[in-house]
């Protein structure tokens, strides 16, 4: 009760369980080890003043609920990739990014569609994202070539959709939001061209 | 290992786009050369890139099937 146990993902993409306490501290559980939760108990203006300290370090922080883990978001995500996750759909309004190393995605069609079976990400997680190199490293490319091309994908209510979390791969850390578009999206749905954004 | 790429016919990359990603931007495939060798689990970018080890740049593909893990 007053708690909740969490994944936070720093500014260099590495995950770190802790315990948000009040819904508004955060106690990482490499600091709670080395006893400095004791600081909490004893003195907790002196915690939220180490706290503030970290304001703005997190990338996301997900809720670990069981063994699934939910996303500070309105949609529910688990903590395995989105292939495995069930199928759900969109609400009105969502907005989602694709990242590529080619401005002419073949995944985006002439009718500014995007072909079944596509991936994306959640607008929210996206636009976390400054370089194609942090796209390489969150969702986990094979290509090492910067993912610096964005597509703004923004489907019609109740498109099919998968969500997941990017697991570690090729040689990047993932934890990103994927999301699969398993039969596609609407005719005009896709913004061209894409955003360029910095390769590093 | 050094990797070398190859543009797929248009016919590969038709099916390709038929086909589930298994990533953003990519999919895992197995391949069939016409010299009968096979590799598994090769990325295929763009659906048409294929990236192939090094000795693999000169054959044939004659075969491309989704990866299944």
């Amino acid at each position: 009760m007053g708690y909740q146990v969490v994944d936070a993902i720093t500014a260099d993409f590495k995950t770190k369980r802790g315990i948000v306490f009040n819904a508004e501290l955060l106690v990482l559980e490499e600091d709670r080890q080395a006893g400095r939760l004791v600081m909490l108990r004893v003195f907790a203006s002196e915690a939220l003043k180490t706290a503030s300290g970290t304001a703005g370090r997190f990338r996301s922080l997900s809720v670990v609920k069981d063994h699934r883990t939910t996303a500070l978001s309105t949609r529910e995500v688990k903590a395995s990739g989105a292939n495995e996750a069930p199928k759900g759909n969109s609400k009105e309004g969502d907005g989602f990014h694709r990242f590529s190393a080619f401005a002419n995605d073949r995944r985006v069609t002439a009718d500014r569609s995007l072909l079944p079976g596509s991936y994306a990400t959640t607008e929210q997680d996206g636009n976390g994202i400054k370089t194609g190199e942090e796209a390489v490293e969150r969702y986990a490319l094979p290509n090492d070539d910067p993912a610096s091309y964005r597509f703004t994908i923004k489907p019609e209510k109740d498109t099919r959709i998968q969500t997941g979390i990017v697991q570690p791969a090729n040689g990047h850390q993932g934890g990103g939001v994927e999301v699969i578009f398993s039969d596609g999206t609407q005719k005009d749905t896709v913004t061209l061209p894409p955003t360029k954004l910095p390769d590093e | 290992m050094s990797s070398v790429r190859i543009k797929l016919d248009k016919r590969w990359v038709e099916r390709l786009l038929k086909l589930p990603e298994s990533g953003m931007g990519y999919q895992l495939v197995d391949v069939e050369m016409a010299d009968g060798r096979e590799l598994k689990k090769a990325v295929v970018l763009n659906a048409e890139l294929l990236e192939l080890p090094d000795g693999f740049g000169s054959a044939t593909v004659t075969a491309i099937r989704l990866h299944e893990s």
